[in-house]
């Protein structure tokens, strides 16, 4: 099936995903399109299936496939699965452990827990039911690494009476109804896998006429567009994605003076302009406008979300682009439900850096004035007021040093996607051995923008990965940022060597550029390693115009 | 059988099919015994999928006798009439 057609067969689908969930109807969902399997393990004493089976649907609309291991019921959670997996889940019924209170069941689940994270560094999902606040608390304590609790009793409440079924355990081997397994399906599916594994979206680019509102800008005039209960509710949800740090872009094909002028007359409307990072007003291609506004915010245009009322231009921008297409609906409530169940919208924690991200593109425009105004490259440095924070075995930012790897593409150079539980493990190996770069001009504070791992052995720094944020990119800071690093990884008996693990893939062009740049040489396709004398990286001064703080 | 009824045996029939992933040939006799991938996991499928479907609520005790397009659409009969 062609990506338009895909399209258009995706929007027809979510009134069936995104209201209440039929099991009936989703198995009509079914579309041949390329699709990425995530190998799933699960851990389970009670039956799993009645979820496995409905996520398909949900999946598909993602392109995403599960190719489950299923354990057999083991109310000891002995672990004894083996398979190769990407991601482990934990389908836990807790009335089958007999424990005195929440207490004593969060302390026994946090021990099977950390058995597990023993045993693996996949991601782990938890989904316990029931579990009182303070087994959650207890869990939750525990601070295990890479392990997300899902909140099943948000759901329960949601669901009410029908989330238990007397008569499901004869046939399912649970006693959670076919409800509650459908809604857990597709959290499961839109939300909680796909947040352990793989990168989050950044940036959701979104349409305006019968889109954000029911009506037709230059037709109905500002005042007289309506805002319908639904559409205020997908404002608030795309506010609320700003705040926890995705990018809202606009789209629009109407004057820009109107736009303007629409949210100036607006004040009921929960969205403000200034919740845009960026606005493209014109009366072109839609798919052009999203090329320049991935380019822009420096994303990938398969880490953006296109919203449109019209399933044509979903068509035709998914014709030329890799984004991720959503049909806006009539009814806009159903729209913010199935944003929300994009896979990458929902992320299972949320960074300072995040938080930070859009500030930082604003003042990236001022910071390309200064760069056209500056002398020198030093002095464009000079008027930044740069400080760079080199943090060594920083076991405060595994979380954030863990989604820089997760997230990066443009500036990855081996792709080694470096989780929670190897970059803990790695520092207390050897605290030198993880880097992690924070940069703050006078414009933004950027917060942890690099990350650098590596291993000394007695003649050998090896590098295993740099990444750096594309937030980051763009002040040619990569050479002070690296060379700073690389002298405290070497510590004190300079090794005579330096060799960069590297890895070609998909979009990480800029990283390998630069590393051909950095070590003078061109790289091959298939180079998997650069080497470069140690001195010759000691002889590369960080730049003067940087203040560099080493903090230990 | 009235056209009501025949219509709900040819739409269970469509559906125990689709969750079966079999193809659909005329005469075939699709009989929870006879049909292989019948099993209990597809069993549980068909039965939540059709309530569903139909808005109905199976008894513990009528699951086993949903084991065929007819018997089904026979107790899908009974409770839509109730």
């Amino acid at each position: 099936m062609t990506p338009p057609r895909a399209a258009v067969v995706r929007a027809a689908w979510q009134p069936m995903l995104f209201g209440p969930p039929n099991r009936s109807d989703l198995a009509t969902c079914v579309a041949s399109w390329p699709l990425q399997t995530l190998r799933v393990r699960v851990h389970r004493n009670h039956g799993f299936e009645p979820v496995s089976s409905a996520m398909r649907a949900f999946g598909v609309w993602n392109a995403l496939a599960f190719d489950w291991t299923i354990g057999a019921y083991d109310d000891s959670l002995a672990f004894d699965l083996r398979s190769d997996a990407e991601v482990d889940v934990v389908w836990l019924d807790t009335t089958r452990i007999a424990l005195a209170d929440g207490e004593a069941l969060g302390r026994w689940i946090a021990a099977r827990l950390l058995a597990l994270r023993a045993q693996t560094d996949n991601p782990i999902v938890v989904l316990a039911w029931p579990l009182d606040e303070r087994a959650r608390a207890v869990v939750d304590a525990a601070s295990i690494p890479s392990t997300w609790l899902a909140g099943l009793a948000q759901l329960e409440s949601s669901i009410g009476d029908r989330w238990l079924d007397s008569r499901a355990e004869t046939i399912s081997g649970t006693k959670l109804g076919n409800r509650a397994c459908l809604h857990i399906a597709r959290e499961l599916a839109c939300k909680w896998l796909p947040a352990a594994v793989l990168p989050p979206r950044k940036a959701v680019a979104i349409d305006l006429d019968d889109t954000l509102y029911r009506g037709v800008l230059s037709e109905d005039g500002a005042d007289r567009v309506v805002l319908t209960d639904g559409h205020r509710e997908l404002q608030r949800r795309l506010r609320a994605l700003r705040e926890e740090g995705v990018l809202l872009a606009l789209v629009s094909r109407n004057d820009r003076s109107d736009i303007e002028e629409l949210f100036a007359r607006r004040g009921d409307f929960p969205l403000r302009l200034t919740d845009f990072v960026t606005v493209e007003a014109s009366w072109n291609d839609k798919a052009k406008a999203l090329g320049e506004i991935a380019t822009r915010l420096r994303i990938a245009l398969d880490a953006m979300v296109f919203v449109d009322d019209n399933a044509g231009e979903l068509a035709s921008v998914a014709s030329s682009l890799p984004v991720f297409t959503v049909h806006a609906q009539r009814d806009a409530g159903r729209t913010a439900t199935a944003i929300d169940h994009v896979a990458g919208i929902f992320r299972w924690r949320h960074s300072d850096e995040d938080r930070l991200r859009a500030d930082d593109l604003r003042a990236s425009t001022i910071r390309g004035e200064l760069l056209e105004a500056a002398k020198s490259h030093d002095d464009y440095l000079r008027s930044l007021d740069i400080e760079l924070d080199i943090l060594v075995g920083p076991t405060q930012h595994v979380s954030r040093l863990a989604e820089l790897s997760a997230k990066t593409n443009q500036f990855n150079l081996a792709l080694r996607r470096i989780d929670e539980a190897e970059i803990i493990r790695r520092i207390r190996g050897r605290p030198e051995n993880v880097v992690a770069i924070r940069l703050a001009d006078r414009l933004s504070d950027s917060g942890i923008i690099g990350l650098i791992v590596g291993s000394r052995t007695e003649d050998v720094l090896l590098v295993d990965e740099v990444c750096v944020s594309c937030r980051a990119l763009g002040r040619r800071l990569e050479d002070s940022m690296v060379t700073g690093a690389l002298m405290i990884m070497a510590g004190h008996m300079a090794p005579r060597q330096v060799w960069f693990a590297l890895r070609k893939g998909p979009r990480n062009a800029p990283a390998r550029e630069w590393l051909s740049r950095y070590a003078n040489c061109s790289l091959d396709d298939d180079s998997q390693r650069v080497e470069i004398p140690f001195e010759r990286i000691a002889a590369t001064p960080v730049s003067p115009a940087i203040r560099v703080n080493v903090v230990q | 059988m009235t056209e009501g009824s025949a219509q709900i045996e040819s739409e269970v029939r469509e559906l125990v099919l689709r969750f079966l992933e079999l193809a659909d040939e005329p005469h075939r006799e699709i009989r929870r015994t006879s049909v292989d991938q019948w099993d209990s996991l597809k069993h549980m499928e068909i039965v939540f999928a059709l309530e569903d479907r139909y808005d109905v609520r199976f008894d513990e005790s009528e699951f086993a006798e949903l084991d065929s397009p007819a018997a089904i659409a026979r107790a899908l009969r009974r409770h839509l009439a109730a």
